[in-house]
């Protein structure tokens, strides 16, 4: 077993709660996904189509809302599901980095952001405060940050976002380890520090050869980023490949929608395509395939059935009766 | 820092002179004429049954109640006394120059011209204090790990039970609770403790240990009678303000860095949701000042609250503005020392100031 | 609390008790009153009275309309009396009091005629038996009478309409017709309504006295299901204790005599909850004591509200220097003792102005408004850059009218819960001053006034039940509150459940 995160069959659903009526759909809906050691995976999707979710079911970080009603995770070959929370939480930070979206508000700001650093380290590598601090210094600067030393002193809401954004990497790059999990890592950012975002990932990749798992809804940031991309839509995978081949021939209808949409400079000024309709909400999923209501090639088939994910030859899944460019 | 103090600090001024104008007004635009009632009753003219024109007269020279109010007003703030036996500059005779809130006179009863408002107040306080401070510490200390707790349980049966508790503790009037504490603990019920006054009547034969024992035995129901109140609002707002906390993103992260969850709650979750506890310190210190005139006045005991019961029901108008005066700038001071708390505390208020290089 | 239960069962709850603690008080003269529902009786002592002064009275009219004078009162008093007598006879006796009336009538109609009404008045006094024989032998007919209905002010029942309306109003009307709306109004209406109970003076009718000593001679009697005044004193009954806690020998005290329309000495029914100082039924002055307490917490909630509103409004809406004046007054306000401000008020405030409770709710008013300012402020400050404002704004819409029309139902959410706790403290304030015997004074009951009279631990039963009244009441208002807060935040989001806003 190469791989070094393996998700089986993963579904979350909404928590049973007081005054909640009756069954609600998943949010997730067996997803199953692979990363192998090094290996770059794009999440993508659009907002409300669960890639947040998945990512927190996966690190066992669901709030209490939220619940995960099947599936199982394998991380380096051991069981993350089954594991006991003492081990599962030796993991996390130490072999498995993550970062979330809201920089700011992903530190505490009542801590200093060195502190914030230096915790990871006491708290896996058992430094003592001392050491912590200076090796957190030395992160931060190599994540970027000018006169770390300095910065280390200073308290989250005294940074720009992007600062902030460079101090979690730090955090979750502090232990080296193997997978570095990020959610939509620069969606809250200027478009200049967006850029110098994504060289640092690519950066530290290189130097570190850390597996990546990339969540966003913007596909073209991560054509340049992945080696592999997953599509997701309404709760479920609907397509995965290596990136260029997902990007030059798509063959889900939802992936060519959404590449479709895609402004293009080299094209002529026209109206941009969309895909009609909305994203049904997770209690209002349509019967069969989530997609079909929006989808220009659905059949009769497609309302009745629910397609399931299969692979061919170039090493690509599809969950489509009547994929693109191809036979069923 | 020191500016944001000094600034508030400045602001105080205009507010304490309304609150002074106020409480003034109150008292003296009130429909009633104080000289009458009390006029009458202070110079026993009522029981002699004697026409009390001549008393009520007097009263209201001595008093100042037939100058006009801006004069009564600025004798009531001083530091200048306007009264006839005031400050040469004013026609007085020079023998009591000075006097008024701005030296710290509060005046004195109209009951007992005898007795100093300030320094009765002073006398009352002492005996209010340990009560006040032993309650409101025991509750800051039992709500706030219940509340924690509760926020970190959420949904489990002890939090479900102790939100019924809480709430059903919310709804309970205060005389109630010190009656029912009296029943129950006192003589009539399990016997446990005593439930009038400050001191056991034979206490004076008391020695110096048994002598405290007995002091600490009753004060223990009142103590708990006036926490209960706050154990209730307290907890709650601690609860609500837990769970706020521990659904923030930074809660998430140092769950994402594999901390362990004692870590998480106590370390990063607890600064934060103290931090909208410390607006309430504001009503701390009147308070602790006030006391509380119920509870005193079930268990009777001779402290601020009762006094001004007792002012109440005597009409001493200088002891009833004295302790809305005392009430106001209390609060007016709770709330200055509570932002000054919390902006020490929380560093996004004590620094400002961004770097935007990204 | 209502994420444990769930804010529509919290409502639910909260609505359960609030209706019987409404429904207990609205209609506590039929519950518990010295007054029986309806008898049929005569009353041997009026109609004697009646016979007795009807010469006198006969006499005055006669020299009254002999001079020409004004002589519409004594011939009213004739007439009176006239209908006392004819009620209570019938047959025979009855057409001679017809009789004698004519005789009056023509004479009234034309004071010239003559005759003397006053001499025929003596024969007839004799003739029923004033002056030897007359009307032992024979009865007087008894009459059918509503002694409890009559005993109601309109405004009672104006009250208890209201609580009917009140009731039912969610099932007659159609959903949307802003729901908000017609609670506001039904709510004002119950505390005008509420209002009712201040105006009563103490009633003690001597109804049940002329009963139980034979002046009233009763056939039938109705009695309501507590037949006890909440002013009716039973001296030798001092400090019983309930019914169900009694002790043998005080059951059976045979010194005390029992009344017509109350239930046996021994009997469980006599005095539920135990009798005060006074030998008064406890139950029964708890019942009436709740109008007055349940009363001045919803108009000390209404004036709070008001205030608040208004104040709010202006605040938020116009800005600038109104503001600024706003918050400034606010902080002031708020810096002041709120319960020993209260207190102070009604101390001061001279009985004699208005209804005590009236005081005690105004007081409560004008000191407790800026909670609810501060939140209508802060609300309409907000919708103030909302589109529509703008919207509203670019119409042409005065910016008064964008306020009320517009923007308040929106704002009105936060307000209602509010409103439910202003309530429960004000219930809680009125009879903590009432306890502290500032309130509401003898013999008008109030719950907190009730505790106050003694508070020896041995009468357990004068304390427990009224501070138990009160804390259900709080409880409810506060589930209300909370009720009203998770379903407002869970469903509406704001503007989509209004019926007001367009």
């Amino acid at each position: 077993m190469s791989s070094l995160l393996s998700v089986d069959d993963l579904s979350v659903q909404l928590a049973p709660a007081a005054g909640r009526s009756g069954e609600s759909g998943s949010i997730v809906e067996s997803v199953s996904l692979r990363i192998d050691r090094g290996e770059a995976l794009g999440l993508v999707g659009e907002s409300g189509c669960g890639k947040s979710t998945l990512l927190l079911a996966v690190l066992d970080l669901l709030g209490p809302e939220m619940l995960r009603t099947s599936g199982e995770v394998l991380f380096d070959g051991r069981n993350l599901t089954l594991m006991a929370e003492a081990a599962r939480r030796r993991l996390l930070g130490n072999d498995i980095g993550v970062v979330f979206q809201e920089p700011t508000r992903a530190l505490n700001p009542v801590f200093k952001v060195g502190e914030q650093v230096a915790e990871v380290l006491r708290c896996h590598k058992g430094l003592d405060k001392r050491a912590a601090w200076s090796r957190a210094v030395e992160l931060l600067e190599e994540v970027g940050i000018e006169q770390p030393a300095l910065r280390a002193r200073d308290y989250p809401h005294q940074l720009s976002g992007g600062m902030n954004q460079r101090v979690v990497i730090a955090m979750a790059i502090a232990c080296s380890p193997a997978l570095l999990v990020v959610d939509e890592p620069t969606t809250a950012l200027d478009v200049t520090v967006q850029e110098e975002i994504l060289a640092l990932f690519r950066r530290l990749r290189e130097e570190r050869g850390m597996a990546l798992l990339f969540v966003s809804h913007d596909l073209a940031l991560v054509e340049q980023e992945v080696d592999r991309v997953a599509v997701m839509y309404a709760g479920s995978l609907v397509e995965s490949a290596p990136t260029p081949v997902l990007f030059a021939s798509p063959r889900h209808p939802y992936t060519r929608g959404l590449l479709d949409c895609q402004p293009k400079f080299a094209a002529p000024l026209t109206r941009l395509p969309e895909i009609g309709g909305v994203v049904p909400a997770s209690d209002a999923r349509p019967l069969g395939c989530s997609f079909h209501p929006r989808c220009r090639a659905a059949e009769s088939r497609c309302s009745a059935e629910l397609p399931v994910l299969t692979t061919d030859e170039a090493e690509r899944t599809v969950a489509c009766f009547y994929p693109l460019g191809g036979s069923q | 820092m020191y500016r944001f103090v000094l600034r508030r600090l400045g602001l105080l001024i205009p507010t304490l002179f309304g609150i002074s104008v106020l409480v003034f007004a109150l008292m003296h635009l009130v429909p009633g004429d104080p000289a009458a009632m009390v006029g009458a009753e202070a110079d026993g003219a009522v029981a002699a049954n004697v026409d009390a024109t001549a008393q009520i007269e007097g009263f209201r020279r001595r008093y100042l109640f037939d100058q006009p109010l801006w004069k009564q007003y600025l004798h009531y703030v001083g530091p200048f006394s306007l009264a006839s036996d005031g400050h040469e500059w004013f026609g007085g005779t020079g023998r009591d120059p000075w006097n008024g809130l701005l030296v710290l006179d509060l005046g004195s009863e109209f009951l007992r011209p005898q007795v100093d408002v300030g320094s009765e107040l002073l006398r009352r306080l002492a005996i209010t204090l340990p009560l006040t401070a032993l309650a409101i510490l025991l509750a800051y200390l039992l709500s706030i790990p219940l509340g924690i707790y509760s926020a970190v349980k959420s949904g489990s049966v002890f939090d479900k039970s102790s939100a019924a508790f809480v709430f059903a503790m919310y709804a309970l009037p205060t005389f109630w609770i010190g009656l029912l504490l009296q029943w129950a603990f006192g003589r009539t019920g399990l016997d446990w403790l005593p439930t009038i006054g400050l001191t056991s009547p034979d206490a004076a034969e008391l020695e110096g240990g048994a002598r405290l024992m007995d002091r600490a035995a009753h004060l223990v129901l009142p103590v708990a009678c006036y926490a209960v109140g706050s154990l209730a609002y307290l907890s709650r707002q601690m609860r609500v303000g837990m769970i706020e906390v521990l659904g923030e993103d930074y809660v998430r992260m140092a769950r994402a860095k594999g901390l362990s969850e004692y870590t998480v709650v106590s370390k990063h979750a607890f600064r934060n949701s103290l931090l909208p506890l410390v607006t309430l310190f504001a009503t701390v210190l009147p308070a602790l000042v006030g006391g509380s005139i119920v509870v005193e006045t079930v268990f009777d005991i001779p402290g601020m609250g009762l006094y001004v019961y007792e002012s109440l029901l005597r009409r001493e108008y200088n002891a009833i503005m004295a302790a809305v005066l005392i009430g106001s700038l209390t609060t007016v001071a709770g709330l200055l020392a509570s932002d000054v708390l919390y902006a020490w505390i929380d560093p996004r208020i004590r620094l400002s100031g961004r770097r935007t290089d990204g | 609390m209502a994420d444990r239960l769930g804010p529509r069962r919290a409502l639910r709850f909260a609505f359960v008790l609030l209706m019987f603690l409404y429904g207990t008080a609205v209609f506590a003269p039929l519950l518990a009153s010295d007054l029986p529902l309806t008898m049929v009786a005569s009353n041997e002592r009026a109609f004697f009275r009646a016979l007795r002064t009807l010469p006198i009275v006969v006499e005055e009219a006669e020299a009254k309309l002999g001079e020409g004078g004004d002589s519409e009162a004594s011939v009213r008093a004739v007439r009176l009396r006239f209908d006392e007598l004819q009620r209570g006879l019938e047959g025979e006796r009855h057409l001679q009091v017809e009789e004698l009336r004519q005789a009056f009538e023509m004479l009234v109609s034309d004071p010239s005629a003559s005759g003397s009404v006053a001499e025929r008045t003596a024969q007839l006094r004799e003739t029923l038996g004033l002056e030897g024989a007359g009307l032992e032998d024979s009865k007087l007919v008894a009459v059918r009478s509503y002694p409890v209905f009559a005993s109601l002010t309109p405004l009672d029942a104006f009250w208890m309409a209201s609580f009917f309306a009140l009731l039912f109003a969610p099932f007659c009307l159609p959903r949307r017709a802003g729901p908000w709306l017609l609670g506001s109004t039904l709510l004002i209406t119950l505390s005008v309504g509420a209002s009712s109970s201040f105006g009563r003076a103490d009633l003690l009718s001597g109804l049940k006295a002329d009963m139980t000593s034979g002046d009233v001679r009763v056939e039938s009697a109705l009695f309501v299901p507590v037949p006890f005044g909440f002013a009716e004193t039973h001296l030798d009954e001092g400090f019983l204790p309930p019914s169900w806690a009694r002790t043998e020998e005080q059951a059976r005290n045979d010194s005390i005599d029992v009344r017509a329309g109350e239930p046996a000495l021994d009997s469980l029914q006599r005095h539920w909850l135990g009798t005060d100082a006074l030998g008064r039924d406890v139950l029964s002055r708890l019942l009436h004591g709740g109008r007055l307490s349940l009363a001045v917490g919803l108009l000390a909630a209404l004036i709070v509200c008001v205030l608040g509103v208004v104040l709010g409004t202006a605040a938020g809406m116009f800005g600038g220097w109104v503001d600024l004046c706003f918050l400034r007054l606010v902080e002031i306000v708020q810096s002041f003792p709120a319960f020993l401000l209260i207190l102070a008020g009604v101390a001061f405030i001279p009985s004699g102005t208005l209804h005590p409770a009236i005081t005690i709710a105004i007081v409560i008013g004008v000191v407790g408004w800026t909670e609810i300012a501060r939140l209508v402020r802060a609300e309409l400050l907000r919708l103030r850059e909302l589109e529509l404002a703008t919207a509203a704004r670019a119409l042409g819409i005065p910016p008064l009218r964008i306020a009320f029309r517009h923007l308040l139902p929106l704002a009105l959410p936060p307000v209602l819960v509010a409103a439910a706790f202003a309530t429960s403290g004000a219930v809680l304030t009125e009879s903590a001053i009432s306890f502290l015997g500032f309130g509401i004074g003898p013999p008008v009951p109030s719950w907190g006034g009730l505790i106050a009279v003694e508070r020896d631990a041995s009468v357990w039963w004068l304390q427990l039940f009224p501070g138990l009244f009160v804390f259900l009441t709080v409880l409810a208002f506060n589930l209300l509150g909370e009720g009203l807060r998770g379903s407002l935040r869970a469903g509406s989001g704001g503007a989509s459940a209004m019926g007001g806003a367009e």
